[in-house]
């Protein structure tokens, strides 16, 4: 059994951010397709990594197109995706779309450009999923927008985990806590699934990544706001049997960001792990805290939203120039989609009432 | 040189870059009658600032300032961060970025793309002060010092070098509202090649700088270099001091007076009117050159 790690084991992070930034290189013309928030987000990343990228954009908003033109120096804006392609040659896109859309532009990309990104979720689901790797082929090299597993306190803990620091798993707590809607909206009407798909997905893959293969025992899902899942609970189960209760929901009252958690119980310690810091507790001991600031220093390249989109970035850029594939591949997404349908299989959605099913 | 200490807000708010958790515990703590000690502690300890967000809790504070007989609203200089950016991305989760923008244009009196055209250039502007104006009718107008654009907005314009832009929204703030213009960003080592631009176009810019470089990007380096030929020319208000509590009181005050000629104003912050004390005295003797523990520790 590994020896319950002491707190200078966080040390060997930092090294990801050389690592990446030796190997992303790259420079070209990107594609944003979608000039929403995580459109602006990524394009404003990839500028600051490297003043050679030239970043275009397709929206179908005239109100962006001409806004965005006015204001964004050297950009080019169009508004669709054959538009764009009939002028431009992108060596990479990246698709920020909302998720319903995801497909249909990734197909449409495909023929054309050798990489890209999705946001996530990337599809509706993991037939089309499916689907859309099939369609792709070895070809190119994508990745799909899952930021939690570079935030460093969640590497952390996976490294933690595989190295079996907490002896024999008992309990996990896994969740996704953000307070994004509590009116109602019919923005993801269009898609026909709600938190567990939007966010949940986040913390799925977290469990995915560091747990491997686990089952569904129960789920309920809970319509507030929406026609649909606007809060879930499952009871899941990893390998060895330890159990897993999953807590997803967009319509907490009691959250300012939107947040992951993973806590685990175990028979050697305790850890508490969100996107900002990682709580070491051994057995009988007093705790250990690792800040966002331990983690982080100086080291990120750019600073804007958190620091997990900058290292996605990074790393998908590094994975093209080396001609890898990513960590967060499509291919390697199908077992969190998997387990996404898995849960609503269990739930039945759409009737909207306050009570549980 | 920096002698002005400036409270920061981000507790009051919720802000925490340390654990979301720590924000939520402080935010609870932060009420009105808390914020109040804080501020009077801060001013009696000998800060002379208090640079915000315009977020709502804070236009409560005020209000709830102005009607008290204390004189605290009339003895700070304000520095103004707008937009309220976390407010703005939660509508876009909600709505849909583009539908929020049609929201805000219309109540801007744009009615369609049009309309836009017509009026796109001063639209910047109009927005800055429509965000501004509940807290210039409360605060003494010639106690506030800057507005200074959030980093959602900053950032894209330094990454896509619209110097232009800034340029033309800082004189067109200015001219709206007769406060002198700034930016905040956590970039600040990408304005090496840009200064000459930013200089023209801001005059102040906000950023964090603490011995750990958290938040200073591309690294500390790189931002101290700016810092230090920025600070000759533009006001440059250091924030996150402390960063975000990873650093202590004592390592951010020596930090900090080695950088205080090129430093305008120095942000410190906290729910406790004793540690905001403490903080600012701090800051004062390391910034004015004569701390004890800058004699024995250097």
């Amino acid at each position: 059994m590994a020896k319950f790690p002491d707190s200078s084991s966080y040390e060997p992070m930092s090294s990801l951010f050389e690592e990446y930034k030796n190997r992303s290189k790259f420079s070209g013309t990107i594609a944003v397709v979608g000039f929403g928030k995580m459109g602006a987000l990524h394009s404003t990343i990839l500028k600051m990594l490297n003043q050679k990228n030239r970043v275009v954009v397709v929206d179908e908003s005239k109100l962006v197109r001409t806004a965005g033109s006015r204001f964004l120096k050297g950009v080019g804006f169009y508004g669709a995706v054959d538009k764009m392609l009939a002028k431009e040659s992108p060596d990479v896109a990246y698709v920020t779309t909302p998720a319903s859309s995801h497909y249909d532009l990734v197909t449409s990309l495909a023929p054309s450009v050798e990489s890209i990104f999705v946001e996530k979720p990337p599809t509706r689901d993991s037939a089309q999923l499916t689907r859309l790797i099939g369609q792709l082929g070895n070809r190119s090299i994508n990745m799909v927008g899952l930021q939690k597993r570079f935030a460093l306190p969640f590497r952390h803990l996976k490294q933690l985990v595989d190295a079996g620091a907490f002896g024999t798993l008992e309990t996990i707590e896994a969740s996704f806590e953000s307070g994004d809607f509590l009116t109602e909206t019919t923005r993801f009407s269009k898609l026909g699934r709600g938190c567990l798909l939007d966010v949940g997905i986040h913390t799925i893959d977290l469990i995915s990544w560091i747990f491997g293969q686990v089952t569904v025992s129960t789920a309920d899902a809970r319509s507030i706001y929406t026609p649909l899942d606007d809060s879930v609970d499952a009871v899941l189960r990893e390998r060895h049997g330890a159990v897993i209760n999953l807590k997803v929901t967009w319509s907490s009252k009691n959250v300012r960001w939107p947040s992951a958690r993973i806590r685990i119980s175990g028979s050697e310690g305790a850890v508490d792990a969100c996107e900002d810091s990682l709580l070491l507790t051994p057995r009988g001991k007093e705790g250990r805290f690792i800040s966002k600031p331990d983690y982080y220093r100086d080291l990120t390249a750019v600073n804007l939203g958190d620091p997990e989109y900058t290292l996605e970035d990074m790393h998908f850029l590094s994975c093209i120039t080396g001609g890898i594939a990513p960590e967060t591949s499509l291919q390697a997404c199908e077992a969190t989609m998997k387990l996404i349908d898995e849960i609503y299989s269990v739930v039945q959605l759409g009737n909207k009432d306050s009570g549980r099913r | 040189m920096a002698t002005r200490i400036l409270v920061g807000d981000n507790p009051f708010i919720g802000v925490s870059h340390l654990s979301s958790g720590k924000g939520v515990d402080e935010e609870r703590v932060a009420t009105n009658d808390q914020m109040e000690r804080v501020l009077k502690a801060a001013l009696d300890a000998g800060a002379t600032g208090f640079t915000f967000t315009t977020h709502p809790k804070i236009l409560d504070l005020f209000n709830h300032l102005e009607g008290k007989s204390g004189d605290i609203l009339d003895r700070l200089d304000y520095y103004i961060l707008t937009p309220y950016a976390y407010e703005y991305v939660r509508q876009a989760n909600l709505r849909g970025t583009v539908d929020m923008a049609w929201s805000i244009l219309r109540t801007l009196g744009v009615s369609g793309v049009g309309s836009m055209l017509l009026s796109m250039d001063s639209i910047p502007a109009h927005f800055i002060r429509r965000e501004l104006e509940p807290f210039l009718e409360i605060l003494p107008k010639n106690r506030v010092k800057a507005v200074l654009l959030h980093e959602v907005l900053t950032e894209p314009i330094i990454a896509f070098g619209s110097w232009k832009l800034l340029r033309r929204l800082g004189q067109d703030v200015t001219k709206e509202t007769g406060i002198s213009f700034g930016i905040e960003t956590r970039n600040a080592g990408y304005l090496g090649p840009s200064m000459s631009d930013l200089s023209a176009a801001a005059s102040y810019v906000m950023t964090p700088l603490n011995p750990l470089g958290y938040q200073m990007a591309p690294s500390k380096e790189a931002c101290e270099k700016v810092v230090s030929a920025l600070g000759k020319e533009t006001k440059i208000i250091a924030m996150n001091t402390l960063a975000s509590g990873a650093s202590t009181l004592e390592e951010s005050a020596r930090y900090l007076s080695d950088m205080k000629d090129s430093l305008y104003a120095v942000t410190t912050a906290s729910v406790n009117p004793d540690r905001i004390s403490g903080n600012v005295r701090t800051l004062l003797e390391a910034l004015q050159g004569g701390t004890s523990f800058d004699k024995e520790q250097r």
